[in-house]
């Protein structure tokens, strides 16, 4: 009776723990993302795992973020109605991380040279072996279009100045929801070393469409905001000038998924408890992409002097229309 | 009473209410609000041609000068980006008097170009130019024509 009494007390101590364990152990889900280009010769998937850190915490294991590469089947296939035609299987490659903050010390993705067709179906299919878990994907990439204008580089000069902000005219392309408009910009960086010639992407609008009102989309990018993007992607060296080459107008298409993702994300919704995903048992996007290019036009002089005086970008360095730098 | 009563409630509930369905106005930062705009020109810029279809000929360039000589020199007081979509243009100016320049270029291959009347080949040019007013508050006309 004794011996019965302890045992009571013993359970009732254990009983009185309140403290909750907030963080369950359980299996790492799939994150998937990826954009079939049809532009370009290799194909690239980004494949981790979520993973959960006490703040503050960073993980320096790979394995925490990765599958063990044995362990996955990773193929994209073309699809004609049910039947996969062409089957593509993914290697995985280690890659050099851009600047912001990855969790991980290195990036794995997995890729192939694999020629991606407009306006095709397409199936993502990876096996994980050590769970035995299939996780799959569909997307049906973008079809082609054009640029209508800017047009004609060989002769025309883009202007950048507040009253006269610079069209884009594109034919629409089928299964495309989401639109980006911006240019790549070409200059030259010279130090005491030499010139060096570099190429800065400056993404302007983002326009999500679903219909298709006329044979070409118009839609006008903002000469302020241009200059104002310039400056904040470019950064300030005093040590180098520099002077302007070339414009390439671009044109980038989504599919349907990229474009509910950007929605979803811009929206911000506090109450939406999931990201988007059209990722089967797992968690990210696949979609389609695809670029339109209108190459090699030059700005107009006073655009070339608003860039190196201009309030935005002044110190960047910028040559003026003479090949001059004021205080230089 | 109680009605005058409620009518101030009413009252006062607007008074906050209404201020915050103010929609926002976003300026832009680079427009300087003391810059008084007193004047507009358009420009209807067609493209005829004789001798090459207009449908091969494209819109290069359209500019506004304060003279002639910075029209030559092209100092430009504003340009256009001009398209092959888009016939009417607008420039905002200051009274005064102004110079304006059109450009229109060839695309035929071969000799074509040349032999329709444009200098040169393929991406051959032809100018324009022209004196115009502007008159506070009042909206200028020019039509370029070619040669």
């Amino acid at each position: 009776m004794r011996n019965l009494g302890l045992i009571a007390m013993i359970l009732l101590l254990f009983g009185c723990d309140t403290e909750v364990d907030l963080i369950y152990e359980a299996d790492a889900i799939p994150i998937v993302y990826c954009l079939l280009d049809p532009g370009e010769e290799i194909q690239t998937i980004r494949l981790s795992k979520s993973f959960i850190t006490e703040q503050g915490e960073t993980i320096s294991d790979s394995t925490e973020l990765y599958y063990y590469q044995d362990d996955v089947r990773l193929a994209i296939e073309k699809m004609e109605g049910d039947k996969a035609v062409q089957h593509t299987e993914f290697a995985p490659v280690t890659i050099n991380k851009e600047s912001g903050f990855f969790p991980g010390q290195y990036h794995i993705v997995y890729q192939s040279r694999m020629e991606i067709a407009t306006n095709t179906v397409y199936r993502l299919v990876i096996y994980l072996e050590k769970e035995d878990k299939l996780i799959y994907a569909f997307t049906t990439t973008p079809g082609d279009f054009t640029i209508i204008d800017p047009s004609h580089p060989e002769v025309r000069a883009l202007h950048f100045s507040v009253d006269h902000n610079p069209v884009f005219h594109w034919t629409p392309s089928e299964n495309v929801h989401i639109y980006q408009l911006g240019f790549q910009f070409n200059y030259y960086e010279t130090d005491s070393t030499g010139s060096l010639l570099k190429s800065l992407l400056v993404p302007l609008k983002t326009i999500v469409l679903q219909n298709n009102p006329g044979w070409f989309y118009s839609f006008d990018i903002n000469s302020t905001k241009f200059y104002a993007s310039l400056g904040s992607l470019l950064d300030a060296k005093p040590e180098v000038l520099r002077s302007f080459q070339s414009i390439d107008a671009i044109v980038i298409a989504g599919g349907e998924e990229l474009a509910v993702h950007f929605q979803l994300e811009k929206e911000g919704d506090p109450f939406r408890m999931l990201d988007y995903s059209n990722i089967q048992n797992g968690i990210g996007v696949f979609s389609g992409i695809g670029y339109s290019y209108s190459r090699g036009f030059r700005i107009t002089d006073q655009s070339i002097d608003s860039l190196a005086y201009g309030r935005f970008t002044h110190e960047l360095n910028f040559l003026d229309r003479y090949g001059n730098r004021k205080g230089k | 009473m109680k009605s005058v009563g409620f009518s101030v409630l009413v009252f006062l509930v607007c008074l906050v209410v209404l201020p915050a369905c103010e929609p926002e106005i976003i300026t832009d930062p680079e427009i300087d609000d003391t810059q008084v705009i007193q004047g507009i020109l358009h420009v209807d810029f067609q493209i005829k041609h004789i001798w090459i279809p207009t449908d091969r000929i494209i819109r290069v360039g359209l500019h506004v000068a304060v003279d002639a000589q910075s029209l030559y020199r092209g100092i430009y007081l504003q340009s256009a980006n001009v398209t092959d979509t888009k016939k009417l243009y607008v420039f905002h100016l200051p009274p005064g008097t102004y110079y304006y320049e059109a450009i229109i270029a060839c695309l035929c291959e071969g000799d074509s170009c040349s032999a329709g009347g444009f200098p040169g080949n393929q991406f051959g040019k032809k100018h324009t130019m022209g004196k115009f007013e502007i008159v506070k508050d009042e909206s200028t006309l020019v039509k370029p024509t070619f040669q």
